[in-house]
């Protein structure tokens, strides 16, 4: 069991509704704490991963800042539609980043998609987010 | 390369104060003006990109043209959601626009009370200066108090309509700013 | 009538005519009447005639007692038997006395009528005059209270007036007091005029007794002379008043002719003809004298022997004429030499004999009047001498100090050719000190040049202070440009780096673009399906209908708001009102203080 959502392991963020130069949506997937990626403002917000293979999800683990409340769906295929996988709602920390832990109950997925449908204020922030799970031998 | 950032902005007022004029006049550059007036069924919706001056970077408005009628109150106030600044506009020579200012603004804020976001009070229809009853102390008064700031303009003579958008896009730049300097703060 | 009474003047005339023409009259067998009736009768019954017997004969015929008409009697003619004369108009045939009395009763009841008329006219009039006069009185009475209730009318339109100015009372009877003094001053001088009327014919009076009493005693004087005396008096006293008629009849002509003149001289400016015709006729009467005059002249010329005659007599005569003159003439020059000589020979005798006297005289009288000039101008001549005394002795003291200083210096002196020399450099240095003035001039324009060159100069270096700064700062940007793009393996480095940068970013982008497209397609998909499927709705129609025709209306609604908001505005007259009302109080306070202050006066 490895994190999945790491550039490193060839995962790529496909879709994000945001993209800020300076902090771009490969911040949250390359495995550092320090990077993060932000929203340009509206809701909702969200962004896709897509693994290199089929794999099963175990836990999704989110470190985010200003977030109140997180959709996430995945696709087991390009074409498929998404299903939703969980929806929670984050509590409001001021001086440190939230960090939520999702059970995966070991969905297989190909794409990941997490949809930030409220936050706490007109920005977020996603520091990191690790997809633990193995690869699926389809 | 150049961020976008994108804000939601919603324009709000009594009926017939001039907010479909302002919001058109503002999405068109200055070259249409609404000379009938046109009743805006629930919500028009218009985006404007705003350069922030001295860096490449833009805000894109997303102004959501609210109607004034009563009628469409409820259903205009689904379109609230999650504001990211706020527009109020009033009729000089209507006292009832003026004092159903505060109604509005309470409306608004009440969607996201946790959250300030940058706001404008904006008088239209200065050019009917005969007819012209709530003055510019009441209005700057009425801004101080509700924590807006007091623009002046005339769509019909297409005078300082830009004014209240450009500041709002950087006040709301410059909070992205902080917000971006808070999330490196974490870090850090 | 009056014709019918004529005729009764007229009878014995008529009865004188009227009987000898005979059988004029067609009488009947009327026998035995009296000639007198007969003969008016005849001239009654004449129905020849134009008289207006036809009246009578018409009353006639109806009331005369007419007795029955003989058919048998023939009507007889001047020569005999004449035809049967019908009645005219209706007239009796017979003419009898009966017929006759009823004629006369006709028209004694005629007259009877018309002085019973007549009379009636007479009381109508006597009765309108006397009612006349009884209503000129009234209308008299009526006039005069007429007069009197205009003159109360009038009061009372003044009071009216008054109220409504609403004048003071006290105005009112400043007005009728003053109205009272003025009534009261002209009643005096009426009076005072009154008076001195009657002094003036009080005096009238007494100048025309002194006149009769004049008059008394002349006739008196008159008469206390001798016979002679007063006939020739009477005489020259008639003589006297004749002529002085006469000088006023001549009087009278003469201003009727002057009159005359004047009219005539009117009508003459007025009309050039007559101005032409008075000068042509002036032109006449010139040619008419000059024509006389020659043909006087003609008539005295006689033959050219006599005229030579004539004449040499007459050139003998102007010729003695001129003789006689000029020897006077010389007569008197002669004269007046002589007289000239004796003269002078007056006056050298008197020289001689006053002669150093004389002169002596003269010279005193002169020195005389020398003197007296002297004495009058000497205090200002003295003024004079003394001022310039001074001058002179101020100007003689520097001479002489001058004089005394150059005494000093006179062993420095030059001589001559050295004064000349100097001369020669003075005249020299003259020109030089032009010359370096000309310099000067055209150096201190250079100058101001200079200082202006000189400003700008200071300008520029500034501005090329700042341009070195700049330069430096550019320079220090370069060199550090330098050191990176000197390195030129960095630089391809980096450019590498930058390039793998951008495609991973292009991969991951387009990925992420076709990611994108994806859900755009999706997205509009289900946002067409929306749409159709809402615009299939039958209801989302009619409200889309309705919602127009709720636009239009609110359209409509809005503009005509506007349009009542203007127009009010238009006819807001408050602020008009509110300025209206500022300055009727102002005014009125106005006029209440100029009334104060008349009042105060």
């Amino acid at each position: 069991m490895f994190d999945l959502a790491l550039s490193e392991a060839g995962a790529q963020i496909i879709l994000a509704t945001s993209s800020d130069d300076k902090y771009p949506p490969e911040n949250m997937i390359d495995g550092k704490d320090d990077t993060f990626w932000t929203t340009c403002g509206l809701y909702p917000q969200e962004f896709i991963i897509k693994f290199t293979s089929l794999v099963s999800i175990n836990t999704i683990q989110i470190s985010c800042y200003n977030v109140k409340k997180l959709k996430m769906e995945v696709s087991s295929d390009d074409n498929q539609a998404f299903k939703t996988l969980a929806e929670k709602e984050l509590q409001p920390s001021d001086s440190a980043p939230q960090s939520e832990e999702i059970s995966g109950r070991n969905v297989k997925a190909m794409n990941l998609r997490v949809v930030i449908e409220s936050g706490y204020d007109h920005f977020c922030a996603v520091y990191k987010i690790c997809v633990h799970g193995n690869a699926e031998r389809s | 390369m150049p961020a976008v950032i994108r804000a939601k902005c919603i324009v709000v007022g009594d009926a017939g104060v001039g907010k479909s004029a302002i919001c058109q006049l503002f999405t068109s550059d200055g070259s249409h003006f609404p000379k009938n007036y046109t009743l805006t069924m629930g919500a028009e919706f218009m985006v404007k990109p705003v350069v922030i001056p001295d860096t490449q970077d833009t805000v894109e408005m997303y102004m959501y043209d609210s109607a004034g009628k009563e009628i469409f109150t409820d259903m205009v106030m689904k379109f609230w959601d999650h504001p990211s600044m706020m527009i109020v506009v009033y009729d000089v020579t209507s006292e009832t626009s003026f004092s159903s200012c505060e109604k509005w603004i309470e409306r608004v804020r009440s969607q996201k009370p946790d959250v300030p976001f940058p706001g404008a009070l904006v008088a239209n229809k200065i050019d009917l200066e005969q007819r012209r009853i709530v003055g510019p102390k009441a209005g700057k008064e009425l801004a101080m108090k509700t924590g807006l700031d007091y623009y002046e303009c005339s769509a019909k003579e297409m005078q300082n309509v830009d004014t209240p958008f450009y500041f709002l896009a950087s006040e709301y730049y410059k909070l992205y700013q902080e917000k971006v300097e808070l999330f490196k703060a974490f870090v850090a | 009538m009056l014709l019918l009474l004529f005729r009764s003047n007229r009878p014995p005339s008529s009865s004188g005519a009227r009987p000898m023409t005979g059988a004029r009259g067609q009488l009947g067998t009327s026998a035995g009447r009296p000639a007198g009736t007969a003969t008016r009768l005849t001239t009654a019954m004449n129905p020849g005639t134009a008289r207006p017997g036809t009246r009578g004969g018409a009353v006639a015929g109806g009331l005369a007692l007419n007795s029955q008409v003989n058919v048998v009697d023939r009507p007889t003619t001047q020569q005999g038997l004449g035809g049967m004369k019908t009645a005219a108009r209706g007239r009796r045939q017979v003419m009898d006395k009966t017929y006759f009395l009823g004629l006369l009763r006709s028209k004694l009841n005629d007259l009877n009528g018309e002085i019973n008329n007549l009379n009636k006219d007479i009381e109508n009039t006597n009765d309108e005059n006397s009612s006349f006069l009884t209503y000129d009185k009234r209308a008299e009475v009526l006039a005069g209270e007429i007069r009197d209730l205009q003159a109360e009318l009038g009061d009372y339109n003044i009071l009216v007036d008054k109220l409504t100015i609403d004048e003071d009372i006290q105005d009112v009877e400043f007005d009728c007091n003053n109205l009272k003094a003025q009534n009261d001053r002209d009643s005096k001088k009426i009076e005072e005029m009154f008076e001195v009327k009657k002094q003036k014919e009080e005096y009238i009076a007494q100048l025309e007794m002194e006149i009769d009493q004049e008059k008394r005693m002349a006739d008196n004087l008159v008469n206390d002379m001798d016979p002679k005396l007063r006939q020739k008096y009477q005489k020259l006293k008639t003589l006297n008043d004749h002529l002085l008629k006469q000088t006023e009849i001549g009087q009278q002509e003469l201003d009727q002719l002057n009159s005359k003149i004047e009219t005539l001289q009117e009508d003459l400016s007025m009309s050039q003809v007559k101005q032409e015709a008075v000068r042509l006729y002036e032109q006449i009467h010139e040619l008419t004298s000059k024509r006389d005059s020659l043909i006087e002249e003609s008539k005295q010329r006689g033959s050219p022997a006599e005229e030579r005659e004539k004449l040499l007599k007459q050139v003998k005569e102007d010729n003695q004429e001129i003789a006689s003159m000029e020897r006077q003439i010389k007569e008197i020059n002669e004269k007046i030499e002589s007289l000239q000589d004796d003269i002078n020979q007056y006056d050298m005798d008197i020289e001689e004999n006053q002669g150093e006297k004389n002169q002596k005289y003269k010279e005193l009288r002169k020195r005389e009047e020398t003197m007296d000039e002297f004495l009058d101008t000497f205090e200002d001549t003295k003024a004079q001498e003394l001022k310039r005394m001074t001058e002179l002795q101020g100007a003689i003291v520097n001479s002489l100090e001058h004089v005394s200083r150059n005494m000093g210096r006179f062993g420095s002196l030059p001589t001559p050719g050295e004064l000349a020399t100097m001369k020669d450099d003075l005249a020299f240095k003259e020109d030089e000190m032009k010359k370096s003035e000309t310099t000067t001039i055209g150096l201190a324009s250079e100058r101001d040049k200079l200082e202006q060159d000189l400003k700008k100069l200071d300008v520029m270096e500034e501005k090329l202070h700042a341009e070195l700064a700049v330069l430096k700062e550019k320079s220090v940007t370069m060199q550090r440009d330098l050191v990176i793009y000197s390195d030129l393996d960095k630089l391809k480095e980096q450019a590498e780096e930058k390039k793998q940068k951008l495609q991973d970013d292009r991969v991951i982008l387009q990925k992420r673009r076709e990611a994108f497209k994806k859900h755009i397609q999706q997205m509009t998909a289900k946002y067409e399906g929306l749409k159709s499927q809402l615009n299939d709705n039958e209801t989302y129609t009619q409200l889309a209908n309705l919602e127009r025709k709720w636009q239009h209306h609110e359209q409509n609604n809005f503009s005509m708001k506007e349009f009542i908001a203007t127009r009010t505005m238009e006819c807001d007259y408050r602020p008009l009102s509110k300025q209206f009302y500022s300055m009727m109080d102002e005014y009125n306070q106005i006029l209440q203080d100029k009334l104060a202050g008349k009042k105060g006066m």
